[in-house]
């Protein structure tokens, strides 16, 4: 197992690397000199001076690609054009919020999606599997700042129970809690109703096969049956989709972020691109697109755990 | 004589499959006494493993019971409510080796788990209230794998299913099977996955177990070389029905059944010096669409036109010699020379 995993980590800095430099070539994909670009209106002689000294923008390709690199792994990306600040800073107060909004939200999601899915197998007959299925359609037809809108509609100006705007950060705890209710419910409705479905189909096909039958003709209690001996089988397609929808559910908090209004990588990144912030952009897709790859790896990981046959493959 | 320990009585059984009804069992009938051997063998499609299923009560959802009852003990088991059979009946009194070890084990569980499960389900059932350790079904788990000869159970029982052969997969059912508790054995092709030299130690296994804890076996398999072996008694299915019934010896000495001794004519140890392998024309027929009559008459060398009219039933042709062949009943016992 653990070779699986060293095996599975080391494929994570190729990945990094490739989008590095990708990033890095933007620059040179923007018309014009980049500075006065990214200056825009503000760019007086003297700031588009300073701005290429302190970014290297006068130097050869090369030069600027190892000095970018070499910054990456000092921890050092920049500072924002705009503001001043550095980057890494920038970064580590927004990454916070939206690891919280997407993971609570995929969390919660998954948890409910996939007992709801199981639910609905093991009462096959009943009206459940069919709730299951119309939900999971609407959910999934649904895009997440629909749902974003609709629930702010509803519960922030119809009936005004929860806080529409913010992180809550001032009021503790519980202020998070409450502010992420909504947003939250946002970015994971559709996944709820998704891997519900996936989790039905497969459970209904695991239910019916001979490792089941021969359970039950050891008398192996039906409960334990289903959510134990079917449910680890059934369970293996929705960790795969889960691990393809960490960019799907990246980029939907990104737009929850904005409509909401929370602090966060998505609204760093999207106000970075108005005000033209280069570094910044470059920064905060830099960090989104880790956050991708990791997520990958830990859903390739805890595939492993659950089904014993990857790693040998 | 004191009642038997199973008796299946007119079972007939459907699956349906989109309007499509196919007999699988078609008045099934036969006794199996306290500590028997009891030999059912056929072509590939003829209801064997279907009839095991039917006594557990483990069909897939597309089968149907039309009729019939499963005597066990004296209690139609098809009465029995599914906490019943759980409780009382399955893994406990009658335990079952499935046909295709392949997909029979978990494959995300470990055989220690698996096996851990069950022996702590068999020793609750038996001893309500018991709590013991997982150690202790864990020894006994390593003891039933030695048992069946596994290599090194210490260490393979931490095994997932993957890492094992079909062959010790096979032995792992075997093991968890075998319980010294359980009354009747049923046994669906156990050993087909093994090669012969292993079929051979892995039946005799079966047979003195079940001899030592008195437990009837139903002993499924194609091959009726290895019930002149094991069984007591044998079987012979054609398309979901029985078409002779009776002793080990009466059967094998003097069938009374076309079919049976086609069967008897193809095994290799009993081919005369001179003479081609017999194999017999044509296939097993789809289970909708059978011919009128004796359904076996299309492949049948005997066969006259009574045979495409008639249904031959099950008939008692000599004491404790059943046999469902119309020139047979008409003519009495012939010598059904294939080849
Ligand atoms: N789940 C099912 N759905 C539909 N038909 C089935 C199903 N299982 C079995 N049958 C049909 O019932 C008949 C009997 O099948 P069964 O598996 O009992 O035969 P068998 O004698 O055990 O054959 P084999 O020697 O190949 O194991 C076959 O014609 C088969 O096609
Ligand atoms: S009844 Fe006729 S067709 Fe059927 S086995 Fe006897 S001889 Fe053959
Ligand atoms: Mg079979």
């Amino acid at each position: 197992m653990l070779k699986y995993i060293i095996k599975r980590a080391l494929w994570v800095i190729p990945t990094l690397l490739g989008v590095l430099i990708i990033l890095f070539g933007l620059t040179y994909l923007m018309p014009g000199d980049p500075a006065s670009a990214m200056l825009g209106p503000r760019a007086t002689p003297e700031l588009v001076a300073e701005l290429n000294e302190r970014m290297h923008l006068d130097r050869a390709m090369p030069v600027r690609l190892g000095y970018y690199l070499v910054g990456i792994v000092k921890g050092d990306l920049g500072t924002s054009v705009w503001s001043g600040h550095k980057v890494s800073s920038l970064l580590a107060e927004a990454l916070p919020h939206t690891a919280l909004l997407a993971f609570t939200s995929l969390g919660i999601a998954a948890l409910i999606g996939i007992l709801l899915g199981a639910f609905a197998a093991v009462r096959r007959d009943s009206p459940i599997g069919g709730a299951v299925t119309i939900a999971s359609l609407l959910g999934v037809a649904i895009p997440d700042f629909v749902a974003a809108l609709l629930l702010m509609l509803l519960f922030c100006v119809q009936i005004p129970i929860l806080p529409a705007l913010g992180a809550g950060t001032d009021d503790g705890l519980i202020g998070i809690a409450v502010h992420l209710i909504l947003p939250a419910t946002a970015l994971g409705i559709g996944w709820v109703g998704y891997l519900a479905r996936l989790t039905r189909e497969s459970m209904l096909d695991v239910l019916d096969a001979d490792y089941i039958r021969t359970a039950r003709a050891f008398a192996v209690p039906g409960r334990a049956i289903a959510y134990q001996y079917a449910l680890k089988n059934a369970v293996i397609p929705s960790i795969t989709v889960i691990g393809l929808g960490v960019g799907k559910l990246l980029g939907g908090a990104v737009f929850v972020e904005i409509i909401f209004s929370r602090p966060g990588l998505g609204k760093l990144i999207v106000d970075a691109v108005y005000a033209r912030d280069f570094p910044v952009v470059q920064g905060g897709i830099l960090v989104a697109t880790a956050l991708f790859v990791l997520a990958n790896l830990l859903a390739d990981i805890s595939y492993a755990f659950v089904d014993p046959r990857i790693q040998y493959d | 004589m004191s009642e038997p320990l199973l008796e299946v009585s007119n079972l007939t059984l459907d699956y349906n499959l989109g309007g499509r009804k196919m007999r699988a069992l078609d008045r099934i009938n036969f006794t199996l006494e306290k500590g028997e051997v009891l030999g059912v063998a056929g072509e590939s499609g003829c209801g064997k493993s279907t009839l095991g299923l039917a006594i557990l009560r483990l069909l897939p959802r597309v089968a149907e019971i039309r009729r019939g009852a499963v005597f066990f003990k004296g209690t139609d088991l098809l009465k029995l409510s599914e906490e019943q059979m759980e409780l009382e009946i399955r893994g406990q009194e009658i335990t079952m080796i499935f046909q295709n070890p392949q997909n029979a084990l978990n494959p995300v569980f470990k055989i220690e788990t698996q096996m851990t499960d069950i022996l702590r389900v068999q020793d609750r059932n038996q001893n309500p209230g018991s709590r013991k350790r997982h150690q202790h079904y864990r020894k006994q788990a390593i003891e039933r794998l030695k048992l069946t000869g596994i290599a090194d159970p210490e260490a393979r029982v931490s095994n997932y299913p993957f890492e094992f052969s079909g062959g010790m997969k096979q032995r792992v059912m075997i093991g968890m099977a075998l319980s010294s508790g359980t009354s009747l054995l049923l046994a669906d092709e156990a050993t087909t996955a093994l090669d012969v030299t292993i079929e051979a130690q892995i039946n005799k296994l079966i047979i003195d177990l079940a001899a030592e804890y008195g437990i009837s076996v139903l002993y499924v398999t194609h091959n009726l070389g290895v019930l002149a072996e094991m069984a007591d008694k044998i079987m012979i299915m054609y398309a979901g029905r029985i078409f002779e019934m009776g002793e080990k010896e009466m059967l094998f000495g003097s069938p009374r059944h076309p079919y049976s001794a086609a069967l008897l004519e193809s095994l290799p140890s009993r081919q005369k010096k001179g003479r081609r392998l017999l194999s017999i024309p044509g296939f097993v027929p789809p289970l909708d669409r059978l011919p009128k009559g004796c359904s076996f008459h299309p492949r049948c060398v005997f066969a006259e036109d009574i045979c495409r009219k008639q249904v031959p039933p099950l008939t008692e042709v000599a004491s404790g010699h059943w046999s469902a062949c119309l020139l047979d009943q008409k003519r009495g016992r012939q010598k059904w020379q294939w080849t």
